[in-house]
């Protein structure tokens, strides 16, 4: 894993340096589970660690700001209020456009996946924060809640008819066994392309902002001259870090779309 | 866009209808805001092109990781085959490659969904001004 992304420049150690290639900076070490403290239910590790705590704060942030940026509840909104105001239009709007009325009712359920990966984006933003959206396991679960719960949604309300949706119609007789094996192949794959496309964005971003960091600690230890080309990365940082942002809202956008258009695809079948 | 109504009630009795006469001058307004926005974007249109870049990037990402899932998902299901059927290496063999072909059709279906919503976004540029 330290192989290509291990950036061992000058004498800089930083606190994430540990052990291996002694004095380098580790862009792996932001991404690394710690327990903080341990819970063990019959043998169990469900202890709580920095990204359940991160989870916990994304959360408690979105409630709060709902909960507060509403609270005046003006004519004429005040910033956070419009914030708020905004959010719930944009996921409204993103329902009402790709599912039609026949979605409405799933729409607090998206407006919270939108709200919880796009706070668990933007806090892993804060330096020192931890992404939990970075991480496999956090993505592949609200993937795998959206593609169970789609699939029920469909069954629910076509019943065994729901899966016609694996037979594209005016297909010849012959074709059908293979077609049909594909389109089930093309129906499982969506709860991966929808986790991993997030937890690969956000790892590869966050790791970037890490090499380059690295990169000025490194020209900076190396002192004289280098010292004055460490602007360079710098500057390349705040370059990235604005892309970073745009990426977490980004990112969030098309999780929720994506959401929205297979909960489309299972209320209409095609 | 809505407009809470109750928060009007005690006023309605001061003109003939308040709330409409609202309604009507924030739409003014808005008409108003929106023939500047659109002047100003017909003047200086860099803003939405390097907003097209960054979901050109988007797409790009979106078109390989909808290659990649369906690999790994024909990749699964042929190897949970195998473990079921016992058909050791035939399985993953012929669903890896189900699953290629369920890769590539997923890349040509969002591919030809982007290049009709790209193709409908051109028709009328005017429109979608606040939309992302």
């Amino acid at each position: 894993m330290s192989t290509t992304a291990d950036v061992e420049l000058g004498n800089a150690a930083n606190d994430g340096a540990h052990g291996g290639g002694g004095l380098g900076i580790d862009p792996m070490h932001q991404f690394e589970v710690q327990t903080i403290f341990p819970i063990n239910i019959g043998g169990l590790d469900a202890s709580f660690t920095n990204a359940s705590l991160w989870m916990v704060l994304a959360a408690v942030a979105i409630s709060i700001f709902t909960v507060f940026a509403i609270r005046p509840r003006e004519m004429v909104p005040g910033r956070f209020q419009s914030i708020a105001e905004l959010s719930y239009e944009f996921v409204a709007n993103m329902v009402r456009e790709n599912t039609g009325s026949a979605g409405q009712p799933y729409f607090p359920f998206i407006f919270t996946l939108f709200m919880f990966v796009l706070f668990s984006n933007m806090l892993g933003m804060i330096p020192y924060s931890f992404t939990t959206t970075s991480h496999i396991i956090v993505t592949f679960a609200l993937a795998a809640f959206v593609f169970v719960g789609v699939t029920l949604v469909g069954l629910a309300k076509h019943g065994l008819h729901f899966f016609s949706l694996f037979a594209p119609k005016g297909l010849p007789v012959a074709l059908l066994p293979l077609i049909v094996v594909i389109e089930v192949i093309s129906y499982l794959s969506r709860p991966i392309s929808l986790s991993v496309r997030l937890f690969a964005n956000m790892l590869a971003g966050h790791t970037m902002l890490k090499v380059f960091s690295g990169f000025v600690v490194g020209f900076i230890g190396a002192g004289g001259l280098f010292a004055g080309l460490a602007i360079i990365p710098m500057g390349a940082m705040v370059a990235f870090t604005g892309l970073e942002i745009l990426v977490a809202f980004l990112q969030a956008y098309v999780f929720a779309i994506l959401t929205c258009i297979y909960l489309n695809d299972a209320l209409h079948l095609h | 866009m809505t407009i809470p109504t109750e928060q009007n009630g005690d006023k309605k009795s001061d003109g003939p209808d308040p709330l409409r006469d609202d309604r009507s001058d924030l739409s003014a307004l808005d008409a108003k805001i929106r023939a500047r926005v659109d002047a100003h974007k017909r003047k200086n249109p860099e803003p939405a092109e390097t907003g097209k870049r960054a979901t050109a990037i988007g797409m790009a990402f979106r078109l390989s990781t909808e290659l990649v899932a369906g690999l790994i998902a024909g990749g699964i299901v042929g190897w949970g085959v195998d473990q079921v059927l016992g058909t050791k290496p035939w399985g993953l063999l012929i669903f890896f490659f189900l699953g290629m072909t369920a890769g590539i059709m997923n890349v040509f279906r969002t591919a030809t969904a982007m290049a009709a919503e790209a193709a409908q976004e051109q028709e009328k540029p005017n429109h979608k001004v606040g939309e992302q």
